[in-house]
């Protein structure tokens, strides 16, 4: 590929996300970047991961006509993460968490990765507390979404923007 | 995979719920990055997570390529009773590494 991709693996070897490659593939189209569909399907990479879905084809086929509701959900992220590499997360979803009434999963998505979906977590009663801890992977500045599915079959979901200032690897 | 590191509070008592860090070295590696040659790099990152304690599943984890390098995973337990973790982790090329801790209650 391009002069600066080339610079970047071997810089960035151990620990380049595959976050860059988007990056970088973003810069070389230019405008159309934007354009999440087209931009995806012309990547054989993110076609052969399987990443053809957009985030919010992903959400809509998951909570169906479920009930979906804004908030809740406290999402600590940095505003602004330096390195897009290894951004800290906590996600906490209030829930009394007991046999009946408990956080079954939380899945994390990307609107600005070329995979929407970071993560799922599945709890139980026996987790006492549906708070979870991790540091993911973002290309570019973006939103993040935290969909959480109650053991009542509705979901909570909390978006929260963080700005990546070295996106995923120095681009 | 490196050998995981787990962080237990040490002064837990009944009742109360416990935070419980889990560390592994792993360079998840996302497959979608070239080598020198323009070769991809195959696809190889820590995919399951799961946490047992005493048999019974606390918490799990399906994890995807925007998961960080060395992926650290914090979760919560309350404690009912005094017992020894299981922690699993599984990658893309089957490896497995299954690490014991036990509960120590004040």
């Amino acid at each position: 590929m391009s002069e600066l991709q080339r610079t970047s693996n071997r810089r960035d070897f151990v620990i380049a996300a595959g976050a860059c490659a988007l990056t970088l593939t973003s810069a070389a189209v230019g405008p159309r970047a934007e354009e999440k569909a087209p931009l995806l399907d012309a990547l054989p990479e993110a076609k052969a991961a399987g990443a053809t879905e957009s985030w919010e084809t992903a959400i809509n086929v998951l909570t169906g006509d479920a009930k979906v509701v804004d908030g809740r959900i406290i999402l600590e992220l940095p505003e602004i993460a330096e390195n897009g590499n290894v951004v800290p997360m906590t996600v906490m979803v209030p829930s009394a968490m007991t046999a009946n009434d408990f956080v079954r999963s939380l899945r994390i998505y990307s609107t600005g990765n070329l995979r929407p979906l970071i993560a799922t977590f599945r709890f139980t009663p026996d987790s006492g507390k549906a708070v979870v801890s991790a540091r993911i992977r973002l290309a570019k500045s973006q939103d993040i979404v935290a969909l959480a599915e109650l053991g009542d079959g509705t979901f909570l979901r909390r978006t929260k923007n963080v700005k990546v200032t070295i996106g995923g690897c120095g681009g | 995979m490196n050998k995981p590191r787990i962080r237990l509070p040490d002064n837990a008592r009944l009742g109360d719920i416990i935070e419980v860090k889990t560390l592994i070295g792993h360079v998840m590696e996302t497959g979608l990055r070239r080598d020198a040659d323009g070769k991809i790099v195959p696809r190889n990152i820590v995919h399951a997570f799961i946490a047992t304690f005493n048999g019974r599943v606390v918490f799990e984890a399906d994890l995807l390529p925007g998961i960080s390098a060395n992926p650290y995973i914090a979760f919560h337990m309350r404690v009912t009773t005094p017992g020894e973790f299981e922690f699993t982790w599984i990658d893309d090329t089957g490896n497995k590494i299954v690490e014991k801790t036990p509960l120590l209650l004040v």
